[in-house]
């Protein structure tokens, strides 16, 4: 009932670092990190590396609308393809599945939506903006991007998120809905998701975006799951921390050895 | 394996007119609606204001008589989605035999926006705990004041999120994460979902009008709906009362668009409940649709339907319970869910509200006017979601069933 489960590829990166798991990459820009924030697209030095190694990007246009963190996460799980050697017409079809976990969703686009309302009352709300307001949008665009039709949702239950969505993610694979589930965890904040994290924590944050590429054992050569209900990481990271923290470790040992 | 392995032990449901399951399905029986204007928010700014939204006061003053120990030790800034929540955990756990203490209970939740982070942002409520607001904060203090063990999930995937926190529940015992799991959908509507839904023209002025040929949009509304989940060797082992069995499911995405589904991907999803539980389409007596009452949802689900079930005799009788309960937004899938295990156990299919001429183009029997009878043993329930989300549960009735009185 609970086979193994490989990592065939995984991708994580914040504002000055990369880290590619099977390519065994991992990239610093030189500067300080703590606490700060992701730009709009990934960070020109990262984004030169990922083009560098992982040139094919998913396509665009059409029905997708991307925010801010649709976008980072859709260049994550791009770069986590590539890791895995997979191009775009690989994933197409229902073998694979999408889902994410952090602490505050989109709320950051939800922000946007919500002080419009606020400032402008209800005739401010696009239509278009609300349908695609909701935490499960990013898993939901990289479906159309990839016409991937397997499972799509998204977890938001604080330090359980990412432990969930791996759970979620193994229950799809063995019950066999889909083949491939690409597990992302991620925290991206907004104005006022910001603030209420200051009311809760005097801690900075560091936004960070982590997806890894998950299979069952069906002959493909991967890195198999580690046990990771301990694997909790750097909890500024919130929702992104056990995957960067299990990603990086993953990446550490390879290396060494 | 046969089926999925997982029983249904228990069910709670609240909502507007209902705060517990027997009265909703006397709700539904007299086509009972009860819809309203106002809301805990003001809704004049609104073109279409007519809602289902639950009375607050009144679910907590059911959860006081159920559980005074929980109910009182609520605090005061309590989100409205937690009394929901906990008055639909306390009726379907009255409605087992006593858990042992030892069982690791888990709670996994599917909502839409449960919490009270909106409030925070408007600034609304100045002295209000940020804690109260995180997005994961109902999932957490329903767990702690149920004194639950087992592990804790929340879902937030627009419709489809009950659906699929029923689903994570079945994977927390397969996995033997849990012993037993509350599973369901727990939610309160906001007044961004008033203007985004009124901005799509997806909600009516009137009434919700699922599968009719004068439908005209959605009715929104909020509550909670909750099952309690066990393998069936655990169940059997502590001689719980088993009202259905969780025979299938079925989880999938369409990769088209937004908010305009498209046949398939629901049909592939029904296609793999059927083939989980092992049975044929001619075993489905009944589908509890999503039927939203909007004209793209309508027909695209019927299509998709009638593509499953293609054969004369084996065309299920098909329905929408969201004319009497209304569109309920995170926990629409789950209270669903409910009443479709209450159609098996009563053996009817309960007339819906409102629709009284079937869209032409839809071939499917339907329940109109009055309840029709169910004599097969397996149902379905059917979700659709924005980004394309599409979910089917398949419940059938135990082989030694005890009747409901």
């Amino acid at each position: 009932m609970t086979g193994r489960l490989t990592i065939t590829g995984g991708c994580c990166f914040d504002d000055h670092a990369l880290v590619c798991l099977r390519q065994k990459v991992s990239l610093h820009v030189p500067g300080d990190a703590a606490g700060t924030d992701l730009p709009d697209t990934i960070p020109d030095a990262i984004k030169g590396r990922i083009r560098m190694l992982y040139p094919t990007r998913p396509p665009e246009g059409g029905t997708i609308r991307h925010f801010r963190s649709s976008r980072l996460i859709a260049d994550c799980v791009a770069a986590a393809f590539g890791d895995a050697g997979l191009q775009a017409g690989d994933v197409e079809g229902s073998d694979t599945g999408f889902v994410s976990g952090s602490y505050y969703g989109c709320a950051e686009f939800l922000d946007t939506l919500r002080e419009s309302l606020h400032r402008d009352g209800p005739r401010a709300i696009r239509p278009t903006d609300f349908s695609i307001a909701t935490h499960g949008y990013p898993m939901a665009a990289l479906g159309m991007a990839y016409r991937a039709t397997g499972p799509s949702t998204a977890f938001l239950c604080g330090p359980a998120s990412v432990t969930e969505a791996l759970a979620f993610a193994r229950t799809m694979l063995d019950s066999g809905l889909t083949r491939r589930m690409v597990v992302v965890g991620y925290e991206l904040l907004g104005p006022q998701t910001r603030r209420h994290h200051a009311r809760l924590s005097s801690g900075a944050l560091t936004e960070t975006v982590a997806c890894l590429v998950l299979e069952g054992d069906r002959g493909q050569e991967g890195v198999p799951l580690p046990r990771y209900s301990r694997t909790v990481g750097d909890p500024a990271r919130l929702g992104a921390a056990p995957l960067h923290a299990l990603l990086s470790s993953l990446l550490s040992k390879m290396v060494t050895a | 394996m046969k089926g999925a392995g997982i029983v249904v032990t228990g069910i709670g449901a609240a909502c507007l007119n209902a705060p517990d399951t027997p009265t909703l399905w006397q709700r539904l029986l007299d086509r009972d609606a009860g819809l309203k204007e106002g809301a805990h928010f003001d809704t004049a700014p609104f073109r279409c204001r007519r809602n289902t939204m639950a009375d607050t006061a009144r679910i907590r003053a059911v959860l006081t008589r159920r559980r005074p120990d929980i109910a009182q030790a609520l605090p005061d800034q309590s989100s409205r989605a937690l009394i929901h929540g906990l008055a639909a955990a306390t009726e379907a756990l009255a409605m087992t035999k006593a858990l042992p203490r030892a069982m690791r209970v888990g709670l996994s939740i599917g909502t839409t926006s449960g919490s009270d982070f909106d409030r925070f942002c408007a600034g609304d409520s100045p002295d209000m705990d940020p804690a109260l607001a995180m997005p994961h904060a109902v999932l957490f203090a329903m767990a702690d004041s149920l004194s639950l063990t087992g592990p804790v999930s929340q879902i937030s995937n627009a419709c489809t999120s009950g659906a699929a926190a029923i689903v994570q529940g079945v994977g927390m015992l397969r996995a033997g994460r849990a012993d037993a799991v509350l599973a369901g959908g727990v939610d309160q509507a906001r007044p961004a979902d008033f203007a985004g839904f009124n901005a799509l023209r997806a909600m009516s002025p009137r009434d919700c009008r699922a599968f009719d040929a004068h439908r005209d949009g959605m009715i929104i509304g909020d509550g909670a709906a909750l099952l309690l989940l066990e393998t069936e060797r655990s169940a059997r082992a502590r001689g719980a009362n088993v009202l259905a069995r969780l025979d299938g499911f079925g989880l999938t995405s369409d990769a088209y668009h937004s908010t305009r589904p498209q046949p398939e991907g629901l049909q592939r999803a029904i296609r793999q409940a059927l083939a989980m539980s092992g049975s044929e389409a001619g075993a489905v007596g009944y589908v509890n649709c999503h039927g939203t009452g909007t004209p793209a949802n309508d027909v695209v689900e019927a299509e998709a339907i009638a593509q499953v079930f293609d054969q004369p005799d084996d065309a299920p009788v098909i329905s929408s319970t969201k004319t009497v309960t209304g569109h309920l937004l995170g926990t629409a899938a789950a209270i669903e869910a409910v009443i479709t295990i209450l159609a098996l156990r009563h053996g009817l299919v309960p007339p819906m509200a409102h629709s009284d001429t079937p869209d032409p183009a839809i071939a499917l029997p339907m329940a109109l006017g009055r309840a029709v009878p169910l004599d097969r043993r397996s149902a379905l329930s059917t979700t659709l979601g924005f980004g394309g989300s599409n979910a089917c549960l398949m419940f059938t009735l135990p082989d030694t069933l005890e009747k409901v009185a």
